[in-house]
């Protein structure tokens, strides 16, 4: 399987008032194409930090980040930006959008910014097609104050894909809604992944994560352990009692 | 435990405090300042005349001698004498000389443009200041002090020495004590300028140097109106007579200055305080949440309401102390035109009222702020804590449509913003509107009055340059015969003949002051009469130009005066003989704030009651000389080296003053005002919606937009407003020059002026300065962009 992102002796130090804070401690993971990876761990343990380090949000102390084989630590704000535009997708826990926009504008505004050969009427027709596909069609031309945070986050994850980027990342997708809404999130995730998007989440929520087929656990800047939720675990009370079990191992 | 929460707070929001605090500086500067300017300005002249204690009417007569009054003087005299109306009077000698008898230490002539007066310091008529507003009680003899024109004219400054050489041979020097502030005769309309000098030095000018002598009359009367009305009905002769009122027209020019820095004033006003409300406004949204965190722990709202009360009075008081300390030098600076010819209050003056204006900012400034906070007992903890907004109720969705826009994204969201937001924009939008109007102002004006037609509009026919010969005209004035005159252009005609210049025309126009009367209206008013010339080359606004000789045309403001129409006949008195004349024609003047009837040349009128008479007009024959004008000028200069050699141009300028000079320094100062308080308002606001936009910033750097991206889309909003702005002032300048300067030419007697627009500089030069330079600015404060990082994007609203 070709590597979507490939991380090596990734570290990340804050300096707060002259006192050094290492988040990171040499981290190194492998994520394949068409893999859903979450990361999970206590607190404070750098699962966010690492997700933003890898995908060019942050710049890491040291260590490299290869995306799709491309170094990304190394590159310059405005080609940084340029991945950020056309090679992923990141879904935030709160669903920032421009206030001035309605729901489909703000979608199609990384589209229009980042042009890449696509007419405007087909890249009208692929984000309307998004939003069927995730459910929201209906409030296309709706303010982003007149939808739920279910359909906002909807939104926000067809804004991450509109430009039909190699990767999504996603910070607690799911950690701004309620139940209802975080199981049709998380049900429209499983079923872009199953369409081939390769995904890397950061999550505290055990369900979410029961549904990936990869979690890391992360204590205290380290990648702790591993485990691969195999095809057979099939059935969803299964793969969390699984989860479950090698979480509690983990000392979660 | 308050305090420190304030403490923190004004430390933590450093740079919306410092934003704020430079909003309440500048306005605090800009309207105590100009307040006070304006409280200054509009009883500037009349306080001027008060101080100097003129009188209600003025009478300057020339003729006779001390030991031997003239006729006219004693008539004068007898007429004040039997007065109906209980009047008080005062006489004073003066002596009158011409340029050709004040020279400089080189012996070079002092350039005087026009007759010339010299009065003892300590005439009993009116007083006398100096440069610095002392009032002049002491003069030793030799000293001389000269008028601001003279001495600006001719670079003096007090230790030059003047010498006086009279035709008898006497001759006396002088050392200049400084520059003449005079009520009467120092405006720039005022022709005759004058010096004062030791009562000792004016005894022994008045005995011995033969200089031509004439008297002032200053009446102080109840009805100014009546005692005019009675003293017209009279046949005396004089060089100027006229009320109070008529004086105080004449400081046009210190009006058009002023009416400037009046404008500039209301403008800065208007400016400062959308300022202010925009700031205020902006930073109070910006604390709801920490308002709402407050009121979310149990804070009551009269307690938060205290906090920020007492943070606004804080910042207030220290932008108001800063700024009333730089509104006293800036008003001074801004006053400094005006005050060159009067005594005024200074500028900077009126502590008192610099500080009671910064203290009343003081207190709007915290009333707003009160009354800003009022609106947290509305909401609920949460509404706070959205920043006053919970979107649901209030929040409206933008007017554009990004889906099949052929915008780019940056520039789709700058208009967006801009149309769906204008209100946060309404400050540089009105302030770049405004600044337009301020730079078109000036500009249209200097361009009129530099302009070809500016001949007609002062009654003048058209020419191609003056000979400028007073000693000359005095003569002929003395001499009073209609041929004097022609000879004189005759001469005049042939010399240039000779010398190769082929004279189309060589004219003239006498002036007298002259009673007209229609029914029992009457007014004594200034009269030319063109000699070399038809008075059908003049401009007229109404009716035909009169032909035969009892035909005459006046300027719109006499016939008013005497309440004649197109048609009517009124009766004109010269010799002492009242004739009809038929009015056939209308025309406007700039000249002598709007007087004047025109006679056809074959008219029969006296000439022993002239009173001057304007250059000789010469116009060309040949098209290369007039392409070769320059070249003329100075070979005319070298045949007539007595003679001042003048342009259309230079003669007017002469005669009124060079409003267009003086106010050409004014447009560049207010084209610097305008853009540095544009490029402020832009820097100020654009730091504002950066500490405002972090979030939202953070939030498209996550999606992809480059640094170069955001930049452009700050600048593309800003570039939107300040077009708009630029395009709205650029349409509306033209009606605004003629509402505010029209109205300065209308007090000169004008009836109406069509301005002269360039629309190179009206339409491109200064609007895109206006543009590019704010945008330049822009452009370097949004480089800050580069400092928002993406996790700031936690932070949006």
């Amino acid at each position: 399987m070709k590597e979507a992102l490939y991380v090596k002796d990734l570290c990340k130090t804050y300096v707060i008032n002259k006192r050094q804070n290492n988040v990171l401690k040499n981290v190194n993971l492998t994520i394949y194409q068409g893999e859903m990876v979450a990361v999970m761990g206590p607190s404070g343990s750098g699962k966010s930090t690492l997700l933003y380090s890898v995908s060019g949000m942050d710049r890491p102390t040291a260590g490299e980040v290869l995306l799709a084989g491309k170094r990304i630590t190394d590159l310059k704000e405005k080609d940084l930006a340029q991945v950020r535009l056309t090679s992923m997708g990141f879904i935030f826990q709160q669903m920032h959008m421009l206030k001035n926009l309605s729901i489909m504008d703000n979608i199609l505004l990384p589209a229009y910014q980042a042009g890449g050969g696509r007419s405007r009427q087909e890249i009208n027709e692929f984000c309307m097609a998004l939003m069927r596909k995730l459910g929201i069609s209906d409030v296309a031309q709706n303010d982003i104050t007149e939808v739920s945070g279910g359909q906002l986050q909807r939104a926000c994850i067809c804004r991450s894909l509109i430009n039909q980027p190699g990767i999504l990342f996603a910070d607690e997708p799911t950690g701004a809604l309620n139940r209802s809404a975080s199981e049709d999130v998380m049900e429209e995730l499983n079923k872009l992944n199953q369409e081939g998007v390769t995904m890397m989440l950061v999550t505290h929520d055990m369900k979410v994560a029961a549904k990936c087929s990869r979690v890391l656990y992360i204590v205290d800047g380290n990648i702790k352990g591993e485990l691969e939720m195999e095809d057979g675990d099939g059935q969803e009370k299964f793969r969390e009692r699984k989860l479950n079990h090698w979480l509690i191992e983990m000392g979660w | 435990m308050y305090f420190r929460i304030l403490r923190k707070d004004l430390k933590r929001k450093k740079s919306i405090h410092l934003i704020l605090l430079a909003f309440i500086f500048l306005s605090t500067m800009f309207i105590a300042g100009s307040l006070n300017n304006f409280a200054v300005i509009l009883n500037g002249v009349e306080n001027f005349m008060d101080q100097s204690g003129l009188g209600d009417f003025l009478i300057v007569t020339l003729g006779g001698s001390k030991e031997e009054l003239s006729e006219n003087d004693k008539d004068i005299e007898e007429f004040l004498k039997d007065q109906e109306q209980e009047i008080n009077y005062t006489v004073d000698d003066q002596l009158f000389f011409t340029e050709n008898q004040l020279k400089t230490e080189d012996g070079e002539k002092v350039v005087l443009g026009g007759t010339s007066i010299l009065n003892s310091f300590d005439i009993r008529q009116q007083k006398f200041y100096d440069k610095e507003n002392r009032e002049i009680t002491h003069m030793e003899d030799g000293m001389i002090y000269v008028s601001q024109k003279l001495a600006d004219k001719n670079y003096l400054t007090a230790g030059d020495k003047l010498r006086i050489q009279c035709e008898n041979g006497y001759e006396k020097e002088f050392e200049v004590a400084g520059e003449l502030k005079d009520a009467f005769l120092g405006s720039d309309q005022m022709g005759v300028k004058r010096c004062v000098l030791s009562s000792g030095d004016f005894e022994e000018l008045l005995m011995e140097s033969g200089l031509p002598y004439g008297r002032m009359y200053s009446v102080v009367c109840k009805d100014a109106e009546a005692f005019q009305t009675a003293y017209s009905n009279c046949d005396f002769s004089e060089l100027f007579s006229g009320s109070r009122d008529l004086v105080k027209t004449t400081y046009v020019m210190e009006m058009v200055i002023a009416a400037v820095i009046l404008l500039v004033s209301i403008c800065l006003i208007a400016i400062s305080v959308i300022m202010l409300r925009f700031t205020i406004v902006f930073t109070i949204n910006e604390d709801f949440k920490e308002i709402g965190i407050m009121k979310a722990i149990g804070i009551q709202d009269s307690s938060i309401r205290k906090l920020y009360i007492a943070k606004y009075f804080v910042l207030a008081l220290a932008g108001a102390m800063g700024g009333f300390a730089a509104s006293i030098p800036f008003s001074k600076g801004l006053l400094l035109q005006v005050t060159e010819k009067i005594v005024m209050e200074e500028g900077g003056g009126n502590v008192l009222f610099h500080l009671l204006v910064s203290v009343l900012i003081v207190g709007v400034i915290v009333a707003f702020g009160y009354w800003s906070t009022g609106k947290i007992r509305k909401f609920s903890p949460m509404d706070a804590i959205r920043s006053g907004n919970n979107g649901e109720r209030f929040r409206k969705k933008g007017i554009l449509q990004l889906k099949g826009s052929r915008r780019k994204a940056t520039t789709f969201l700058a208009c967006n913003d801009v149309i769906s937001e204008l209100r946060k924009y309404m400050v540089l939008l009105v302030t770049s509107m405004i600044g337009v109007w301020l730079v078109v102002m000036p500009v249209n004006t200097i361009n009129t009055l530099s302009s070809e037609k500016i001949g007609a509009w002062f009654g003048l026919t058209e020419c191609d340059f003056f000979l400028v010969d007073e000693e000359k005209v005095a003569k002929l004035i003395a001499q009073g015969t209609k041929q004097g005159w022609y000879d004189y252009l005759e001469e005049s005609k042939e010399r240039l003949q000779k010398d190769g210049i082929e004279v189309e025309r060589a004219s003239t126009e006498v002036y007298f002051k002259l009673r007209v009367r229609k029914g029992e209206k009457f007014y004594k008013s200034f009269a030319i009469q063109g000699l070399g010339t038809s008075a059908d080359q003049y401009f007229y606004d109404e009716g035909q130009p009169p032909i035969y000789d009892n035909e005459i045309a006046m300027t719109h403001i006499v016939a008013e005066k005497i309440g004649a129409g197109l048609g009517d006949t009124v009766y004109i008195t010269s010799g002492g003989e009242e004739k009809p004349y038929l009015l056939t024609a209308l025309y406007q003047s700039m000249n002598n704030m709007g007087e004047g009837i025109r006679f056809v040349e074959q008219a029969e009128l006296d000439y022993s009651e002239g009173t001057g008479g304007f250059g000789t007009q010469i116009m060309l024959k040949r098209e290369a000389d007039r392409e070769q004008l320059s070249d003329v000028i100075k070979r005319a200069e070298k045949l007539f080296p007595r003679v001042q050699v003048k342009t259309t141009k230079e003669f007017i300028s002469n005669m009124i003053g060079d409003i267009a000079g003086r106010i050409e320094p004014l447009k560049l100062l207010i084209l610097a005002v305008v853009i540095a308080i544009n490029v402020f308002v832009v820097v100020l606001m654009q730091k504002m919606f950066l500490i405002r936009e972090r979030g939202e910033i953070g939030m498209l750097k996550s999606i992809g937009f480059s640094n170069g991206a955001l930049i452009g889309w700050q600048i593309k909003r800003i570039m939107l407003v300040l077009f708009l702005g630029i395009v709205l002032g650029t349409l509306t300048g033209a009606p605004f020059s003629e509402i505010t300067s029209g109205r300065v030419f209308q007090m000169m007697g004008a009836e109406k002026i069509e301005f002269v627009i360039n629309p190179l500089e009206i339409y491109a030069v200064y609007p895109a300065s206006l543009f590019c330079i704010t945008v330049l600015a822009c452009a370097i404060t949004m480089r800050r962009v580069k400092t928002v990082s993406v996790q700031e994007m936690n932070h949006i609203v």
